[in-house]
């Protein structure tokens, strides 16, 4: 999962970045909405953490221009006063939640992970596809309830897919959510990932749910819901 | 030109000059036609005279005699000159003509009068020239032509001197009058001039409202520049009211993290500094939004009601789409609130969002005027758990020390109750209609916007 975090006040910025980076998500950062929409342009983002109160453009115009360029990610805003004008604005602007600072970390996780998951329509914290489920607060996986050893990249691709549950994800997107820029985009790295995590889900071949669709990408083919 | 006083004084002095001077030059027109008007007549008078003193020779001829009514026509160079001529070459010249070419007259038919002017070596003449059908005593008829020309000094001098005097009385007048605009401005514009006082005296804070008596005019201004000083004393001491609870508010938690600093257990570290962290951050954003607010100003926009509410729904749907409250909105007429459009908002959100948070699946607004004039009422109600009576005065307790609240009170409903009642308005919790859930009625300053 790719994030964005848009926030001029550097300690809290890298605060922010450092966080996420932990939780295994890519990240790019910018201190001004003219960068930020830069990026927003250029990358592929799954959520976007915005302040409102930003030098130059402000936080509800970056939102604004971003909508208009048709990207549609969840944003999430931080405002430092908390009014409900503010609030309304950035929300009627384009955003999806928004969070007062002083903020707890694990409340900026759970409202971003949250977000995400209902951009994708996924309504619990738990993606389950049949036989395998998937905790996206634990960052765990399990098939048939018994836990499965992902390593960091296999559990982000397993992710990615499993958010997308039912959709086509192109090799390229894959790469782009998932990587870091300065990753060797080799594509056949992607399928040796690819193949041990078949392997690791479902080793005796009997569920089959990430499909190959050639020149197309992948697709996790289990049905959503519990089995 | 930005002064008032040059602005009038300016526009007078120009009204007055142009009066003054078509008044002058209407007077001077019709005393110059006066003059000339009298200048003719006694030409006219002077022909007749000479026709009354012409003689008839033997042979039924005119003749004119040597003596002549007027003296000036016999002295050279009198002023006064004329001339007779008639068919049969006869030509007659007055002595005043002796040494003078100067032939002014016109041979008119008979009955006809000629004016003319002449001007020669600087002076001006005016003439006249009368044809007459002189019948003799045994009916022949000769025709003649009588001139007589007048130098018109005597007439210029009288107009010359006409205008010196008008001169005179018209700059006299028009000095008084210009004494009279400038103290009449003095006067008019005196309680101007009295404001300009009143408020340097309440900048040096010799004084800290308008206290003169004002012309109607101005009243509208001075009431309104009351009201604003008035209120700006009020906020000034509520914002300082804030900071002086804050300050005091803070010292505990302060103290608190301090003294965790020395705990040996690093678990008890961190859970001081995790609850006096947000005990701190209540406080802080509970006075930021005191402070913030508003409340009662003289000039603000009215701020439709119904509007302000769909705006909060749709958001709270998007924030809470989880939840899947269904609000309904009822706003049979459009009412404006006499507020600050941030302190409304305000106010709604958080009872609003108070009901999103506990209301099960119903929450509804009813927007209508209240028994109170000039007040407008809000009722929120949700469908959740309610809220018990006897906890009810503390949920909206206006708590300046915030260290006696408890743990996990929400601070939004004890701001929304400090912002009501800088409005004078009133917020009180009550049951659903149903029975189950809470309702929140607020009354706040407001009008049907038809009116």
């Amino acid at each position: 999962m790719r994030a964005l975090i848009v926030e001029d006040e550097t300690q809290l910025r890298q605060q922010l970045f450092r966080r996420l980076l932990e939780l295994g998500y890519q990240v790019n950062d910018a201190g001004d909405g003219e960068h930020a929409l830069y990026m927003g342009q250029e990358q592929e983002f799954d959520i976007a953490i915005i302040d409102i109160g930003l030098p130059g453009m402000s936080g509800i115009e970056l939102i604004r221009q971003l909508r208009k360029l048709g990207r549609d990610f969840p944003i999430l805003i931080l405002t430092a006063r908390g009014n409900w004008q503010d609030k309304v604005e950035g929300l009627e602007a384009g955003a999806d939640d928004y969070l007062v600072k002083p903020f707890r970390m694990e409340e900026l996780e759970a409202r971003i992970n949250a977000l995400i998951r209902r951009s994708n329509g996924w309504s619990q914290p738990v993606l389950s596809c049949g036989p395998v489920s998937l905790d996206t607060r634990t960052q765990s996986v399990a098939v048939d309830e018994e836990n499965v050893d992902l390593t960091a990249f296999e559990y982000k691709i397993l992710e990615y897919l499993m958010q997308h549950a039912g959709e086509v994800v192109s090799k390229t997107k894959l790469v782009e959510h998932v990587y870091e820029q300065d990753f060797d985009r080799d594509s056949n790295v992607l399928e040796v990932f690819v193949g041990r995590l078949r392997k690791k889900l479902d080793p005796v071949n009997r569920y089959k749910p990430i499909e190959t669709l050639r020149g197309r990408g992948y697709r996790f083919s289990l049905a959503r819901g519990p089995s | 030109m930005y002064s008032i006083h040059q602005r009038l004084g300016y526009s007078l002095i120009i009204v007055l000059g142009i009066f003054l001077g078509l008044i002058g030059m209407a007077l001077d027109r019709a005393f110059v036609n006066s003059v000339n008007a009298a200048a003719r007549d006694q030409l006219q008078g002077n022909i007749y005279a000479l026709l009354g003193a012409a003689d008839e020779t033997e042979d039924g001829h005119l003749a004119m005699p040597m003596g002549l009514p007027d003296p000036r026509y016999s002295e050279i160079e009198s002023g006064l000159y004329a001339e007779v001529a008639g068919e049969h070459d006869y030509s007659w010249r007055s002595h005043s003509l002796i040494g003078s070419e100067f032939d002014f007259l016109q041979w008119t038919a008979p009955g006809d009068w000629v004016f003319r002017e002449y001007a020669i070596n600087r002076q001006n003449f005016l003439t006249l020239s009368f044809g007459v059908d002189w019948e003799s005593l045994d009916g022949v008829a000769t025709r003649y032509t009588f001139a007589v020309a007048q130098n018109l000094a005597p007439q210029l001098s009288r107009i010359q001197a006409f205008r010196k005097t008008m001169l005179y009385w018209f700059g006299g007048l028009a000095l008084a009058l210009l004494l009279a605009q400038f103290l009449i401005l003095r006067w008019g514009l005196k309680p101007l001039r009295q404001v300009e006082k009143e408020i340097g005296d309440i900048e040096n804070g010799r004084t800290h409202r308008l206290t003169g008596a004002y012309p109607r005019e101005l009243t509208g201004l001075t009431n309104n520049l009351n009201s604003v000083l008035s209120q700006s004393v009020v906020a000034r001491e509520r914002y300082r009211h804030s900071l002086d609870d804050l300050a005091h508010s803070l010292k505990t938690p302060l103290a608190l993290l301090l003294g965790a600093l020395g705990s040996k257990s690093s678990d008890a570290l961190e859970r001081t500094v995790h609850e006096q962290v947000d005990r701190m951050n209540g406080i802080v954003q509970h006075q930021l939004k005191r402070a913030a607010a508003s409340g009662k100003t003289v000039a603000t926009k009215p701020v439709p009601i119904c509007k302000a509410v769909t705006r909060l729904k749709l958001s709270l749907d998007q924030v809470y789409r989880q939840r899947a409250i269904q609000c309904q909105v009822d706003c049979a007429e459009d009412y404006l609130f006499l507020g600050d459009e941030a302190d409304l908002l305000e106010i709604l959100g958080n009872v609003l969002e108070n009901a999103y948070k506990y209301g099960q699946q119903n929450v509804t607004v009813i927007v209508t005027g209240a028994d109170r004039a000039g007040f407008v009422r809000l009722d929120i109600s949700d469908d959740g758990k309610g809220i018990d009576q006897a906890l009810r005065p503390s949920v909206l307790k206006r708590g300046y020390r915030l260290d006696e609240r408890q743990e996990g009170q929400g601070i939004g409903l004890s701001v929304v109750a400090e912002i009501v009642d800088l409005y004078d308005g009133s917020i009180t919790i009550g049951e659903n209609r149903s029975g189950n859930g809470a309702c929140f009625s607020l009354t706040l300053p407001g009008v049907n916007a038809q009116i």
